[in-house]
């Protein structure tokens, strides 16, 4: 949602497409690092849950603080490409969804990256497992937390900000969004950045089909119908693996 | 080396180590033996930086007290807790390189191979599954990778929290190979082990802990009697 919000307002106030970008990405990114730095490091004896509560919380406020700011109004945000559509194999459909599309591609292929073949990443997979173990080989897991925290926030951002053309920007679209790439990951198996992709891929093409051929007032149903089924048949996701533990 | 001044920990209001003053020297190996409950791995978890503590903890001349559980570990100390510092989702490989992370920048990818290589001589297993998931390892071979993963870091003093726990008679036996192997490189050890006889064989000093004190040190050789370990272990 910030990100889809801060883009509309870089762009109102003619600042370049690719600028824009830019600083909404930073911008978001350094406030998903304050928010660990001021919110989350300081929780006192922190559990998983009490951390979701806050940072559910923080979410109302920032998406309360937007609404202040931008309104209630969706505004609209103009396509990045200077055309309006494009076709393939006589499917014609809106170059916003291309930006989309190899946005996508490109950031999956960023966090691919960082995490299998970076050491930083390694670590950053490390502390997520085994948090301790980190820390006694000497790897500042707040520092580690911080990143992760930035990367989110940009990686949010970045998809906020190609997505708005499409869905207009407004102080709560990030909710639902949210709880689809929540399902998307659920489907496509919770860790795997191909699994989210594919999974996300299933999620749309289904909702589009349902739109189609049912009704669109149940699109929204689908994706978490989809989950559902999913979680009943294979819990781990279509590329997630049981947890095989040896001892 | 490893200076402990009246270390006293509380959980909660309960007390859990009292008063307890530790001492090791440069290349000993110093095991500290008690009953269940007895506070010994409280004392590790205390100088690691893990928990809080009242007290002193004095590294090579350095208060260590209050730093944090990395930048104790960055002076140079290994600590092997109880229950594994793998990251089961990573291969073996993974992670025996997050362990060595902090010293790439000094040690860089030359450092890591030789360090790989060093370790490797003596951790065989791994080698053969060094591009497996650590999850798919046994118990046993999880508990040697940790060990591994501790002396990757070239540490100047290894704390081992026992290391035996739920391993075979056969890797018991490698385990203890390699702190005699420890013993001869001049490695500092300070070791918690259930496994007491063969404990304090390798052993040049031994705490005896009850009820969260010290109630008995000395050199290894005189707790080298079945005696003294079965007062450690059923009172009396």
């Amino acid at each position: 949602m910030l990100g889809g919000m801060l883009q509309f307002y870089f762009i109102s106030i003619h600042v370049p497409l690719v600028a824009s970008l830019f600083l909404v990405s930073l911008i978001v990114g350094f406030l998903g690092y304050a928010i660990h730095f001021v919110f989350v490091k300081n929780t006192k004896n922190p559990t998983e849950l009490s951390l979701i509560i806050l940072t559910i919380g923080l979410a109302m406020v920032i998406r309360g603080t937007a609404m202040l700011i931008f309104g209630k109004n969706a505004h609209s945000v103009g396509q990045f490409l200077p055309f309006e559509s494009v076709t393939v194999f006589g499917l014609t459909f809106s170059s916003q969804y291309l930006v989309v599309l190899v946005g996508a591609l490109i950031l999956a292929g960023l966090l691919f990256y960082v995490l299998n073949l970076t050491n930083f990443g390694k670590v950053m997979l490390a502390a997520s497992q085994n948090p301790l173990a980190c820390s006694i080989f000497g790897i500042d897991v707040e520092i580690v937390k911080s990143v992760s925290f930035f990367l989110s926030g940009f990686l949010g951002a970045v998809g906020g900000s190609i997505i708005v053309p499409i869905s207009f920007a407004k102080y709560n679209i990030g909710l639902m969004m949210g709880l689809k790439g929540f399902s998307a990951s659920v489907v496509g198996g919770f860790g795997n950045n191909i699994g989210a992709i594919v999974g996300g891929l299933i999620i749309g093409i289904s909702e589009s089909l349902s739109a189609g051929y049912i009704s669109s007032s149940y699109k929204d149903a689908v994706a978490f119908f989809i989950m559902i089924i999913v979680l009943f048949i294979k819990p781990s996701g279509i590329f997630g693996s049981k947890d095989v533990e040896r001892v | 080396m490893l200076k402990v001044e009246n270390l006293t920990v509380y959980y909660g209001k309960a007390l859990a180590v009292k008063d307890v003053t530790i001492e090791i020297k440069k290349g000993e190996i110093c095991a500290v033996i008690g009953s269940n409950g007895a506070g010994k791995t409280t004392i590790l978890n205390a100088i690691a930086g893990v928990i809080g503590k009242d007290g002193k903890v004095v590294f090579e001349n350095r208060d260590i007290t209050n730093l944090d559980t990395h930048e104790i570990a960055n002076l140079g100390i290994a600590y092997l807790p109880d229950g594994k510092t793998v990251f089961k989702e990573l291969t073996v490989f993974d992670n025996l390189r997050v362990a060595y992370y902090k010293k790439l920048k000094t040690g860089g990818e030359v450092g890591f191979q030789q360090k790989l290589s060093g370790i490797f001589e003596h951790f065989t297993n791994l080698k053969e599954k060094i591009k497996l998931k650590a999850g798919f390892l046994s118990g046993g071979e999880q508990q040697m990778l940790s060990i591994a993963q501790s002396l990757i870091r070239e540490p100047k003093l290894v704390i081992l929290d026992e290391p035996s726990a739920g391993l075979s008679p056969k890797l018991v036996k490698d385990l203890f190979n390699i702190i005699t192997f420890m013993k001869k490189n001049r490695l500092t050890v300070l070791i918690v082990e259930q496994n007491v006889n063969k404990t304090i064989k390798v052993a040049d000093k031994v705490y005896f802990l009850k009820n969260g004190k010290i109630v008995d040190f000395g050199k290894a050789e005189d707790f080298r009697d079945d005696r003294v370990i079965k007062k450690a272990y059923f009172g009396g």
